[in-house]
């Protein structure tokens, strides 16, 4: 794929991915033939912003597992109020990290 | 492909498992031996209103304690019910090596994303959240 359109991708999503796994995205990307942009393009990404600001505001029913895409340990996090607050406190900490990384998981599942 | 989705490896499942099972344990035992009267949920003590959870570990307790504990929150049951059978899958894989628990994890996630089953967990939590708030938990 062209580098500009690759380098356009890599600036509006960068800050949807793991930093670590960023140079391996963008060799990915140029090595991939250019028809499938489209699919790359069409991707929805969970923001981890969003993913925070739903944390802190109703991270103890579990909302935020759930928009991840953790659907089991959003009911496990939902049924023990937030597991007794400790867990809502460490997700605050974990979630942006955790979005990131699903955003990634799913990137590689689907271009593979 | 090594994904790093949570609880896709049988034993990071297992140990996530043995540590809800380990915590609610505890949390049983100490609210036992506390008593009633003081919560530490934070939707609660934030708002002042019950949330969908509140009143599991009295409705345990009630059971335990024969009371009736609808007069709660049957979710706790609910919970409480889910929790033990966990806890026993996964003792029986351990003993027998399988992954059993694993296997119904996955699909039982599968089944609560299809978009019907979703709804009506949904509705079911908000009605019991009505219940529990009309109950004055």
């Amino acid at each position: 794929m062209e580098e500009s359109k690759v380098d356009m991708f890599m600036m509006i999503n960068n800050s949807n991915f793991p930093s670590m796994s960023l140079p391996s995205i963008r060799q990915r990307l140029v090595s991939m033939p250019d028809d499938r942009f489209a699919t790359v393009q069409s991707f929805q990404f969970k923001s981890p912003t969003t993913a925070i600001i739903i944390s802190v505001l109703i991270g103890s029913l579990g909302i935020d597992r759930f928009y991840i895409g953790d659907t089991g340990l959003g009911i496990a996090k939902l049924l023990t109020c937030g597991g007794l607050g400790i867990w809502t406190i460490v997700d605050w900490f974990l979630i942006m990290g955790l979005a990131r990384q699903r955003n990634h998981d799913k990137f590689v599942a689907t271009l593979i | 492909m090594t994904s790093s989705l949570p609880l896709s490896s049988r034993n990071r499942l297992y140990a996530g498992v043995a540590a809800l099972g380990a915590a609610g344990g505890a949390w049983l035992v100490c609210a036992s031996a506390a008593g009633s009267g003081s919560t530490i949920c934070p939707f609660k003590l934030a708002t002042g209103f019950a949330c969908p959870a509140c009143g599991s570990t009295r409705a345990v307790l009630a059971l335990f304690e024969g009371r009736n504990p609808l007069q709660y929150n049957p979710i706790g049951l609910v919970t409480f019910a889910v929790g033990a059978l966990a806890l026993g899958l996964m003792l029986r894989d351990l003993a027998t090596g399988s992954d059993r628990l694993l296997r119904t994890w996955r699909s039982a996630e599968a089944f609560a994303r299809r978009p019907p089953v979703a709804i009506a967990g949904v509705g079911l939590l908000a009605g019991n959240w009505i219940w529990t708030l009309s109950k004055g938990l």
